[in-house]
């Protein structure tokens, strides 16, 4: 069976090394961790994952912008793309424009359980 | 109120119109009274002179040879003048005009009225006889073929001659003597009453003017007066919403700067749970109850987020029926689950309101909420919804929620719109619904009350908007 490669960008390191320890505990998934939002694209271009976990506050570079580069990417624009966030306003869609607003969000924090249902609902659908 | 403004002032004029139209009329009489009076007073000065003249050149002689004196010219020269001299037994001992000498006053003139007239006569030629000074005005029959009824006006007075006392008497055609008293009458009439009806219409002009310089004084008073209270509205919302701008963005970075944490704790507890399969009850226990505490921190997060985000609103006109009938349907079962019956008294047609919907709904949401959680063994919440518009106030819709819980605890009623402050706390209660309540409330121009129900157990929050 083919492991789904699911990338995270997210600058949360120990976050992001539990999601990864958790979500490849289930032997259903391949998770590559980037904390630099400015890597994300080079990342996603190497990794060619079937799904991007995108943090949306970033201190590098903000996840609506690392969207849009993989939106403009040929390689990388069909790739799902889940935002993460810690806060989910109207106040933050509206600023964050439509490049945030079209994906799914799964917010912080969430479990184990809730993660993976979010993940499979997503995987393979192609949102942008 | 209003309406009977709009009207005072022409019932004023229509009253004025009609008092000035009766004083007209009166000072119409009144003033053609005084000019016949006037007339007469000349007519009899005219006979006076004349028969001072016919006295100076006797009785006797004629008073056509009389025509070197002005004043016989003067009688002579007026058409339809008879001038008739009578005995104190009122015989006609001179007749200008025609021979009527030795013919009775009475008898003469008796062939030339109607009865109705005859009254005026007898007492006129009792008059002179009696040596009086006076006048009549009498109609008579003229002596044409088809005789019309001329009215007569006739002055008489006694006159002396040696010690033999007469009377003279001077006829006259009314309307020849009233014709240019009555025209001038008539002409200072419609000129006084043209004068009236100008200072009337300037009156009411004036009057209309200052009323709606004053209308238009009120109007502007009134819409400076709303304009001021829209403003004080418009500028406490906007400090508001810059307060909950700031709100906004503190909660916004605590939520982060709390919730990524509690991510990893969340996670490393999965993680925990999958290594540390053991049957230690205690272990299973203590990550358990980290599990539980991270949920309850990330409520607090979650309720501040949603305090925070009233900051803007999406306001479109709504029924407030719809959106409380909406949240009934979002919380049905819990509703049916906690035993809880609704009554619902809805005003039909109720005005319109511009509101955020989303936002309201939230309102009602908690507002119930709160009421399942007052009563935990069942109850009754009973929702009114009406306009009113109370005397010079705006129109407003109010929404009445009741219920039969166990109503504001003592001491906690002017705590229960501070945030973090909860009689919920065993129940997972943030402190922070209520002050959300209140702030979307604020939010649109609104108030919130809530109270203990007198006379019986519960609260019931009243919820008013303007419509």
């Amino acid at each position: 069976m083919n492991k789904k490669k699911i990338l995270i960008v997210d600058d949360e390191e120990k976050f992001t090394k539990y999601v990864k320890l958790n979500l490849e505990s289930t032997g259903k998934y391949e998770v590559r961790v980037e904390n630099k939002g400015s890597h994300g694209l080079e990342a996603a271009k190497a990794f060619k994952p079937d799904l991007i976990l995108l943090d949306v506050m970033m201190p590098d570079m903000d996840g609506s912008e690392v969207a849009a580069q993989l939106k403009e990417e040929e390689s990388c624009k069909n790739i799902p793309v889940v935002f993460l966030t810690a806060i989910i306003t109207e106040q933050e869609i509206d600023e964050k424009g439509s490049d945030i607003g079209g994906h799914p969000f799964i917010a912080k924090p969430i479990n184990l359980k809730n993660l993976i249902s979010g993940i499979e609902q997503n995987m393979g659908n192609n949102s942008k | 109120m209003r309406i009977t403004r709009t009207i005072i002032p022409y019932i004023v004029i229509v009253i004025i119109l009609a008092v000035t139209g009766y004083f007209s009329r009166l000072n119409h009489n009144a003033f053609e009274k005084a000019m016949v009076d006037q007339a007469q007073t000349q007519l009899l000065i005219t006979a006076l002179s004349e028969a001072q003249s016919i006295e100076r050149h006797s009785y006797n002689t004629e008073i056509s040879a009389v025509d070197t004196s002005g004043l016989v010219k003067h009688i002579d020269d007026l058409e339809r003048v008879q001038v008739l001299i009578v005995d104190d037994d009122a015989k006609i001992k001179h007749s200008h005009y025609m021979n009527y000498i030795g013919e009775n006053l009475l008898t003469l003139l008796k062939g030339k009225i109607s009865n109705p007239e005859w009254l005026k006569l007898n007492s006129m030629v009792q008059k002179i006889k009696n040596g009086e000074q006076g006048t009549a005005i009498i109609d008579f029959f003229s002596d044409d073929v088809n005789p019309n009824i001329v009215k007569t006006l006739l002055a008489f007075a006694p006159i002396h001659h040696g010690n033999t006392r007469y009377s003279i008497i001077v006829a006259m055609e009314y309307d020849v003597v009233a014709e240019p008293v009555n025209k001038n009458a008539r002409d200072n009439i419609a000129f006084g009453g043209f004068v009236l009806f100008m200072f009337f219409v300037l009156a009411a002009s004036i009057f209309r003017h200052q009323k709606k310089k004053a209308d238009e004084l009120q109007n502007l008073y009134s819409a400076l007066e709303n304009e001021h209270i829209k403003l004080k509205t418009t500028q406490t919302q906007l400090i508001q919403a810059e307060k909950m701008g700031i709100v906004g963005k503190l909660s916004s970075g605590v939520a982060h700067e709390v919730k990524n944490p509690l991510m990893i704790i969340m996670q490393g507890i999965e993680y925990l749970k999958e290594k540390l399969k053991t049957k230690d009850e205690d272990v299973s226990m203590a990550l358990k109850d980290i599990e539980e505490a991270v949920g309850r921190a990330d409520n607090v997060v979650r309720g501040l987020l949603d305090f925070a985000s009233v900051s803007k609103l999406v306001a479109t006109p709504e029924s407030i029926n719809l959106i409380l009938d909406n949240s009934l349907l979002l919380m049905k079962n819990l509703l049916d689950k906690n035993n809880i019956k609704i009554t619902r008294n809805f005003e039909e047609n109720i005005p319109y309101i511009i509101i955020d919907k989303n936002k309201i709904q939230q309102v009602f949401l908690n507002i119930i909420l709160n009421s399942v959680d007052a009563m935990p063994g069942g109850g009754d919440i009973i929702i009114r919804t009406y306009a009113e518009q109370p005397q010079d106030h705006e129109k407003r819709v109010i929404v009445q929620i009741e219920d039969t819980g166990t109503g504001i605890p003592e001491g906690a009623a002017e705590k229960i719109f501070e945030p973090f402050f909860t009689t919920k706390h065993s129940r997972g209660g943030h402190g922070l619904g209520l002050p959300m309540v209140k702030n979307i409330i604020e939010m649109h121009g609104g108030k919130i009350n809530i109270s203990n129900r007198t006379g019986g157990k519960g609260t019931v929050v009243i919820v008013s908007f303007k419509a």
